[in-house]
């Protein structure tokens, strides 16, 4: 089997995301969905409700009172809140294994990915961009890939490296040309095989060149914005450093103002913060 | 409690303690300004964001460290009240990275370093050492007692700078 045929097998024999992501996904899609509804397919899950339940009487959102039930929290935390809480939960279990071949230690991959969540949400707050659950999701596993990828760039890291070093070619550039595929057309391959809409699929498989996706360009450019930001102000740096490529046009794309820069860049200060805080209740 | 003061982003410690050893991780476009004086035993470590306070005026009040203007005098006077003497100060900077930006959008890193330089000029402080700039990330550690400090490159091997 080619070196591809054989990365693209294990990102088809990834295990399922959970049937809930996909539900609550599916639902809050809709502007008009039933408030009842999302709790009732959360319900469904008695460890989730557990979960977000320790997660409203949390410090983290320093709500006075007690809450015991799924309707209380989604009345104080509101839609945003509790989808992300379901999302996270469902998703950091596939973030927690070691990233070697990226030089990331256990927990790292995860926190640059909920610090790119938060941030992309951040920024479509900003500008109002409507999808801010399929946002959400995008950002969270926009590096998804990287889980298949890591041994494989482990092994050949010299060959990359070189690349990079020499080549003046960019860190996914070089993944794509050792080999076969980059970490972004991957995780695009993982979203698809897990059934996410296509516009998560878009925003994933496209992160690093969101000029080039055909459609989806906004909710492209938010999550290769939020990356790149994330990164530049070290949450998550690995093996690749900073050597990524910035789109030409990202911020038009992203419909986000240029000069508004060191204001997104601010907000990981307080991102930072909060994704330790995730995290470590996660664990 | 001596041993390891990992300072994050936005942040900034200084030490005494001969037991001691600041490390701030994963620099990109932010800066470490690290500063030692060996006679009194004072190390600090100052890890900031971006360059100007005037960004966000209340940020900088209640977190000085975030941006150069406000971070650079916080440190060394946290620094001078330990027993630290501005002449002797070895003075290393690490950081500001930036990505493959043609555009010039992303020149967080380069503006940092341009602040970051700026101030210590005026206040005619020298720069002993530097590991700036480049698409890397960058981990950084000072010891206290001897002033020594590592770092790492992208998660790499560990090397003295």
């Amino acid at each position: 089997m080619s070196l591809v045929k054989e990365i693209l097998a294990k990102a088809e024999n990834l295990p399922a995301i959970p049937a809930i992501v996909q539900q609550v996904l599916g639902l809050v899609q809709d502007p008009d969905f039933e408030f009842s509804r999302l709790i009732d397919t959360v319900k469904m899950d008695p460890g989730i409700t557990a979960h977000v339940l320790r997660m409203a009487n949390s410090p983290f959102y320093g709500l006075r009172q007690k809450i015991s039930s799924l309707d209380q929290a989604l009345a104080l935390l509101g839609t945003r809140n509790l989808v992300e809480i379901v999302l996270s939960a469902q998703v950091v279990k596939f973030y927690q294994v070691d990233q070697d071949g990226y030089r990331l230690a256990r927990g790292d991959l995860w926190r640059h990915c909920m610090a790119t969540a938060l941030l992309a949400n951040k920024i479509g707050a900003m500008i109002k961009f409507g999808e801010t659950a399929t946002l959400f999701t995008a950002a969270l596993l926009h590096d998804v890939g990287k889980l298949i990828l890591s041994q494989y760039v482990g092994g050949r890291y010299e060959a990359i490296e070189k690349l990079v070093e020499q080549g003046g070619k960019s860190f996914v550039e070089a993944e794509r040309e050792v080999l076969g595929v980059d970490h972004a057309l991957l995780g695009g391959v993982v979203a698809r095989h897990w059934n996410f809409p296509e516009s998560i699929v878009t925003a994933i498989a496209f992160h690093h060149m969101p000029e080039r996706s055909s459609k989806h360009k906004q909710m492209t450019g938010l999550v290769a914005l939020a990356n790149i930001l994330a990164l530049s102000m070290g949450m998550g740096g690995g093996a690749d450093g900073l050597a990524l490529p910035l789109s030409a046009g990202l911020f038009e794309l992203a419909g986000v103002k240029a000069r508004e820069i060191d204001k997104l860049a601010l907000e990981i200060k307080d991102i930072n913060d909060q994704a330790d805080e995730l995290l470590s209740m996660a664990n | 409690m001596a041993g390891r003061i990992a300072v994050g982003v936005g942040d900034l410690a200084v030490s005494k303690d001969k037991r001691d050893e600041i490390v701030t991780y994963s620099l990109g476009s932010c800066i470490a300004v690290i500063i030692h004086d060996a006679k009194a035993g004072v190390g600090g470590l100052l890890h900031l964001m971006l360059p100007t306070s005037t960004l966000n005026p209340q940020r900088a009040a209640s977190q000085p460290a975030v941006f150069a203007d406000t971070g650079l005098p916080r440190l060394f006077r946290s620094a001078y009240d330990l027993g630290a003497v501005k002449g002797r100060m070895k003075v290393v900077l690490v950081g500001g990275s930036q990505v493959l930006d043609e555009g010039g959008h992303f020149n967080i890193g380069k503006r940092n370093y341009a602040a970051v330089r700026k101030i210590l000029y005026r206040n005619n402080v020298l720069v002993d050492k530097e590991d700036v700039g480049g698409n890397v990330n960058r981990t950084v550690g000072l010891r206290v007692d001897t002033g020594e400090i590592w770092m790492k490159v992208n998660g790499g091997n560990l090397r003295k700078l």
